[in-house]
């Protein structure tokens, strides 16, 4: 049975007013577009989702007054949500970093803008890149990571080669990103298209359980399921090599797969000056410092020292990839998708 | 017959507006301004993913054409024969599954004398506030295949471990999130059947075996099947068992498969489109069989009076009755929340064990609270679902009126209407309204703001609003309203005054479950947030697919929390004004 | 008063012309209660609702006083909360989330002649121990009892002191005895206060009972209106007189007629009756009997008694009906003495009184009948 209480839809309307005000103020306070003094950017971003936060922190200890707003996204999200905006009309990012793979279809697609910054690491030997988009953020390595204890327990060598993973024995026990064309990319660079292509179809048809990313690849490794991964980054296997040793280690292959994470202006970028004071700040000394000392990422300036465990060229020599077309990019996505069995 | 056929005057325009003709009427602009908001919410996903499947290239500043290439090519294309089976196989089986188990858990609370009622109750309703990402994430981590504890536990007991990383893992994992709707659904069918017609068949000679069979289960049929079917729905198109379990198992289904073509440079949207109608297809026939099996029962309202649904005594099975929901709980509830909890209080993740325990810490949840973007996802969750359940609530409450009181011409279809977003796939849903919002000429731009999320939280939970509002608004009797207006109320007068108290239950169950399911939508969301404009489910998934899992237990933790605290208050707020959330 | 002219209302869709209202023309006098009397789905309430404003007409005017409040020819329509009615309802839509004094409160608190909330509480409480029910004041509704409920109703619906009360089968919901006294008490207030009334029902004893006027409604249309002394003792048309419970019809032949007396041959013999007008020898006429119009015995006591069987009998405590096989026809006869006790095969005489048979041409009284649930098929 109901009690009268007459002031029940008053208190309703105001409650639901004031919800919606507070739905509004939330939406505009947030708003990317937003044309007040304050001075913004917008970043587009595939640094990992915990390193986001302290390289903003770093930033903001030097340009106090620039309020970095970012949206991480995963590195085959990133170009899809960017080339779907702009297509739409809306130019919502000032600052891209990603995937040179992905990147550069950006690039192709016109979707970002050129811009020099007046300080910016060398581009290595042999990585091409169009005029105007030569900003390296951090160069990226592709380990094999494993669990020593877990792998152990099964009675299994550790693994030294792809090709080890394509053995019987493996069969169902390492773990893959299906979106790392990157890593098909410098295969291919490294032993030929064929071979790499056949690599491929061998790691494929070991059934291996897919990972969405790199660092859940790891996760999953020290928590001993799967036993190891094939696509993992040097940099973040060392981090966490060093914080559960027993559960983790990893190998670099020489020639070490290598490729390049770039950052970029956004084409039509909403706030184009403090976008380029963000992009001039992560390629200076004082950036490239924050991105090895935050992330353990490998920088490219000769004036900053790397990790020894990552980055150590006279020992794995890297073999570099940089830019791809698109008709080489569509046939590379569709060849390592196919060989994995991804429908 | 009539004395004005043939020779009926215009109405002067001067007359209606002194004698308040139908145009000028509060009433009609509200009713009007409602059926199209619902127009509008309703055909926009829908329209563009249409035209996306129909367009040579879709979002593109180069020509384009009408074409239906894109049909032939997904339709022939290789794998697609298995991704029909995996999504139907996965469905079907959700769906049996779980209706089986929510109507059977419904039968024991309903109509037996299972002791304990309240708590069977809750055991069976807590499942609905634990989001359906964070259901799958425990899972996965419960029965990791080798390191899940429950693994290990059947590994030590000599049986094989369960691989969740499959089509019966999906199965499970859904039908644990989504058994709850089908128990709410199998309580009202089981409570609105007259006792007396079982009554007339035992009487009549037949044993209550042949009864249950012959009379209630064909009564409750048409209820089983409306449930089995939105089961079936509500897993073909949502997004966090395909895309968590299904796609490291290798197992796709069409919403992984519209994930993925999403994720594929440039995006191929025709295909997008294509399996969007495909989906949509199958679910509006699912939806029109089902209104066709169930028609002229749906109007029956229960009158309430001298009402007594007959309980079965079960005998001592009472008590193995108890111990279904006592098992249902440990499983659906304690195992998850267990498992979260623990992650939660690890720095790293580890599989449970004592040698971890002098690990635990709290520094997860003090990560969260230190971390800008994660306070603001929170927060932005909170607003997002609190504003569509508000939004939702007030909007079915007078799409209700229109289709159960009116007889405006219409309502049949704005019905419809308002059922049509539960056909869409969230994820279709998602980016019909992505693409909407970027490329309609609108005078405000939405992209990149709450409003668009909430709109598109509107849009999935309308169907839902209505569920709870269209029965409600049919057992309240016309002639209350309308001794109202006899008495000299307007229309506005006898909506506040009469219709909006006796509608109070309804729309706080309303407003609780619509808030429920945009605070853990995901499907849709994950397409529409930007910088700033995060919600907390796309923000568990995103730390999930970095592995960040402890940080994704915590906010699970809290997440959870909170729903809890939302429907406490709402049931204390029912209990108030001495009624019972249904 | 209230007048309606050509009231019209169809609803398309529903199944033949249930509810409909076909072209409606009536009149209530000024503090006169009329009763709309009739089966249901002929359309009484449906006319009641047109009057109150809660349906709009297809056609027709409705008109309170001078004051047209519907027509829609001209687009003049106004809304139920802008006419001075009193309603009330079959459910009486007593409302169950406010006490007794809100809801008779409740009409002075809304509309546009709103008073204080302390006026209104005075006004309600006054109303509510008029009929008996100030003690219930601050009950919540659903606590009260079906004819506490009924009272409430109608204190709300007389409470602004309408010009026009509605009654929607008020008494319909009740038990047998409260009923009587309810309708007792209805009658008595309507009488006071004189406010013109519509009161709609399907029971006969009712509407004769308490109304004015009666008027018999069928399939949407008035099939006749009057005294109901007149309409009970001489109803024009079959529908009226079998639903008024005439329940045999004896198919005959008029022989002569004089002054106002005919004579009509039936096939059990001779029936002096009460002429109707127009009526000439050699017309082929219908004459209706009521059960109680026959005396019934063992033994012939004249020559123009009727022979016939007893097929079966019931009890009513009061009475016995017996249903007689008369040649072709049965015959519905009801009889006060108590002792006869007859069974299934007896032989009886019967012996219809003079002058009261309802005399009506063949093809008059148009109307389709349906059978009433007591009423023999003839024919």
């Amino acid at each position: 049975m109901l009690v009268p209480r007459p002031r029940r839809w008053a208190l309703a309307a105001v409650a639901g007013a004031a919800l919606l005000a507070v739905a509004a103020c939330g939406s505009s306070g947030s708003g990317g577009g937003s044309k007040s003094n304050a001075q913004v950017v917008v970043w587009y971003t595939t640094f990992a989702s915990d390193d986001v936060s302290p390289m903003i922190a770093a930033f903001n200890k030097q340009y106090p007054k620039i309020k970095v707003q970012p949206l991480r996204l995963s590195a085959d999200q990133l170009p899809t949500r960017v080339i779907t905006e702009q297509r739409g009309g809306k130019f919502n990012a000032d600052v891209v970093s990603g995937e040179s793979v992905y990147v550069s279809q950006l690039i192709n697609a016109g979707a970002l803008a050129p811009y020099n910054p007046p300080d910016e690491p060398p581009l290595p030997k042999g990585s091409t890149l169009p005029p105007g988009y030569h900003g390296v953020v951090y160069a990226n390595t592709t380990v094999i990571a494993y669990n020593p204890k877990a792998v152990k327990a099964h009675h299994l060598q550790p693994p030294k080669t792809w090709q080890d993973l394509t053995k019987p024995a493996w069969k169902g026990k390492f773990s893959i990103d299906p979106g790392a064309v990157n890593f098909y990319q410098s295969m291919i660079t490294i032993m030929g298209h064929t071979k790499a292509l056949a690599l491929m179809k061998g790691l494929g048809d070991n059934k291996p359980p897919f990972v969405e990313s790199h660092t859940q690849a790891l996760t999953q490794v020290q928590a001993g399921e799967p036993l190891a991964t094939a696509t993992a980054y040097g940099y973040k296997a060392a981090s966490e090599e060093k914080k559960t040793p027993g559960q983790l280690a990893f190998v670099n292959a020489n020639p070490l797969p290598t490729s390049l994470s770039l950052i970029d202006l956004g084409k039509n970028a909403p706030h184009p000056g403090p976008a380029k004071t963000f992009i001039n700040w992560m390629e200076s000394k004082q950036g490239q410092q924050q991105v090895v000392s935050i992330t353990n990422h490998v920088s490219l300036r000769p004036d900053i020292s790397n990790d020894p465990m990552v980055w150590n060229p006279s020992k794995w020599p890297p073999s570099w990839v940089g830019a791809l077309s698109p008709t080489l990019y569509n046939q590379y996505v569709k060849e390592y998708t196919q060989a994995l069995h991804v429908p | 017959m009539s004395i004005t056929a043939g020779q009926r005057p215009r109405p002067r325009l001067a007359t209606s507006l002194l004698t308040g003709s139908r145009r000028l009427e509060p009433r009609y602009l509200i009713l009007a301004v409602a059926a199209l908001a619902v127009l509008y919410l309703a055909l926009v996903p829908v329209a563009t993913m249409v035209v996306a499947s129909l367009r040579s290239a879709f979002l593109s500043t180069g020509a384009s054409h009408w074409t239906f290439s894109h049909y032939a090519s997904t339709f022939t294309s290789a794998g697609f024969g298995q991704l029909v089976a995996n999504s139907f196989g996965y469905a079907i089986a959700t769906a049996a599954v779980s209706t089986c188990l929510g109507f059977g858990l419904a039968w024991l609370v309903s109509r037996t004398n299972t002791p304990a009622k309240t708590f069977a109750r809750a055991a069976a309703l807590v499942p609905l506030i634990i989001p359906g990402i964070l259901n799958t994430v425990a899972w996965a981590l419960l029965l990791a295949p080798r390191t899940g504890p429950l693994n290990q536990l059947l590994r030590a007991i000599g049986l094989p471990a369960f691989n969740v990383y499959s089509l019966p893992g999906m199965v499970f994992i859904q039908s644990m999130h989504v058994t709850p709707i089908a128990f709410l659904m199998g309580v009202a069918a089981f409570t609105s059947m007259d006792a007396s017609l079982e009554e007339a068949a035992l009487s009549s000679g037949a044993s209550p075996w042949s009864a249950f069979r012959k009379v209630t289960l064909r009564l409750v049929r048409p209820a089983v099947l409306s449930a089995a079917l939105l089961m079936f729905i509500q897993s073909i198109s949502t997004f966090e068992v395909p895309q968590l379990i299904g796609v490291p198992g290798h197992t796709f289904v069409f919403v992984s498969k519209i994930y993925d073509a999403l994720q594929l440079f440039p995006p191929d949207y025709g295909t997008v489109g294509v399996i969007g109608v495909f989906v949509l297809f199958i679910a509006a026939c699912g939806l029109w069989a089902a209104q066709r099996l169930t028609r002229g029962r749906a109007t029956q309202t229960v009158t309430g009076k001298g009402f007594r649904p007959s309980v079965t005594d079960l005998g001592r099975w009472r008590y193995a009755g108890l111990a279904v929901f006592g098992l249902f709980f440990l499983i659906a509830v304690v195992l998850p929340l267990a498992m979260l909890l623990w992650s939660a209080l690890l720095p790293g993740y580890e599989p449970p064990s004592a040698s971890a325990l002098h690990d635990l810490t709290l520094g997860n949840f003090r990560h969260i609270w230190t971390t800008p973007s994660l306070v603001r996802s929170v927060r932005n969750s909170v607003i997002t679902a609190v504003s569509a359940g508000v939004i939702v609530t007030a909007l079915s409450a007078v799409v209700a009126y229109i289709t159960v009181k009116s007889r405006i011409r219409g309502r049949a279809l704005l019905d419809g209407l308002a059922t049509t977003p539960i056909a869409v796939p969230s994820i279709v849903m998602g980016v019909g309204i992505l693409y909407w919002y970027l490329v309609a000429p609108l005078p405000v731009h939405l992209y990149g703001t709450l409003v668009i999320l909430i709109l598109a939280f509107v849009t999935i939970s309308l169907p839902y609003g209505m569920r709870y509002l269209a029965p409600g608004m049919a057992q309240i009797k016309d002639e209350l309203e309308e001794a109202a207006t006899a008495s000299g109320a307007s229309w506005l007068q006898a909506f506040r005054r009469v219709f909006l108290p006796l509608l109070m239950p309804s729309l706080l169950a309303a407003f609780l479950y619509t808030m429920i399911v945009a605070f853990r939508e995901i499907s849709a969301a994950i397409f529409l947030y930007t910088q700033g404009s995060v919600v907390l489910s796309v923000t568990v998934y995103d730390l999930w697919s970095n592995g960040d899992y402890p940080v994704v237990a915590a906010l699970g933790v809290i997440m959870v929390l909170f729903l809890a605290l939302v429907a406490l208050l709402v049931q204390r707020m029912g209990a108030r004004l001495g009624i019972g959330i249904r | 008063m209230i007048r309606l002219t050509g009231l019209t209302k169809r609803f398309p869709g529903r199944t033949v012309t249930a509810n409909a209202v076909d072209g409606i023309d009536l009149e209530v006098p000024e503090g006169k209660l009329v009763t709309l009397l009739g089966p249901s789905g002929c359309g009484k309430t449906t006319t009641l609702r047109l009057v109150a404003g809660l349906e709009r007409p297809d056609a027709g005017e409705v008109h309170f006083g001078d004051k047209c409040v519907c027509a829609p020819a001209r687009g003049v329509f106004v809304g139920a909360h802008h006419r001075p009615i009193g309603i009330v309802f079959q459910s009486y839509a007593i409302w169950p989330h406010m006490t007794v004094l809100d809801n008779v409160m409740f009409p002075l608190r809304v509309g546009r002649s709103r008073i204080s909330r302390k006026a209104a509480r005075g006004r309600a409480l006054t109303a509510l121990e008029q009929v008996g029910l100030a003690e219930m004041a601050a009950r919540p509704a659903p606590a009260l009892s079906g004819g506490q409920q009924q009272r409430v109703a109608l204190a709300r619906a007389l409470i602004r002191e309408p010009e026009v009360l509605l009654l929607d089968e008020p008494l319909s919901n009740l038990d047998a005895g409260l009923r009587d006294y309810m309708r007792d008490e209805i009658r008595a207030l309507q009488q006071r206060l004189r406010i013109t009334t519509i009161f709609v029902t399907h029971d006969q004893d009712e509407a004769l009972a308490i109304s004015d006027q009666v008027v018999v409604m069928d399939q949407g249309k008035i099939v006749e209106k009057g005294l109901p002394q007149e309409i009970y003792a001489w109803p024009r048309q079959e529908f009226t007189a079998r639903f008024l419970g005439v329940s045999n019809r004896i198919p005959g032949v008029v022989r002569s007629v004089s002054g106002d007396t005919a004579e009509v041959e039936v096939a059990q013999g001779t029936l002096r009756c009460r002429a109707c007008d127009g009526l000439a020898a050699g017309d082929k006429v219908s004459a209706f009997m009521r059960p109680e119009s026959f005396k019934l015995s063992r033994r012939r006591h004249s020559d123009s008694a009727w022979e016939g069987r007893v097929e079966f009998s019931i009890y009513h405590g009061d009475c016995w009906d017996y249903h007689v096989r008369v040649g072709e026809e049965l015959l519905k006869v009801r009889s006060y003495q108590e002792k006869i006790g007859l069974s299934h095969g007896d032989l009886v005489h019967l012996m219809p009184d003079q002058e009261s048979a309802i005399i009506m041409t063949a093809g008059s009284g148009s109307g389709p009948v349906r059978p009433e649930p007591d009423t023999p098929v003839t024919r």
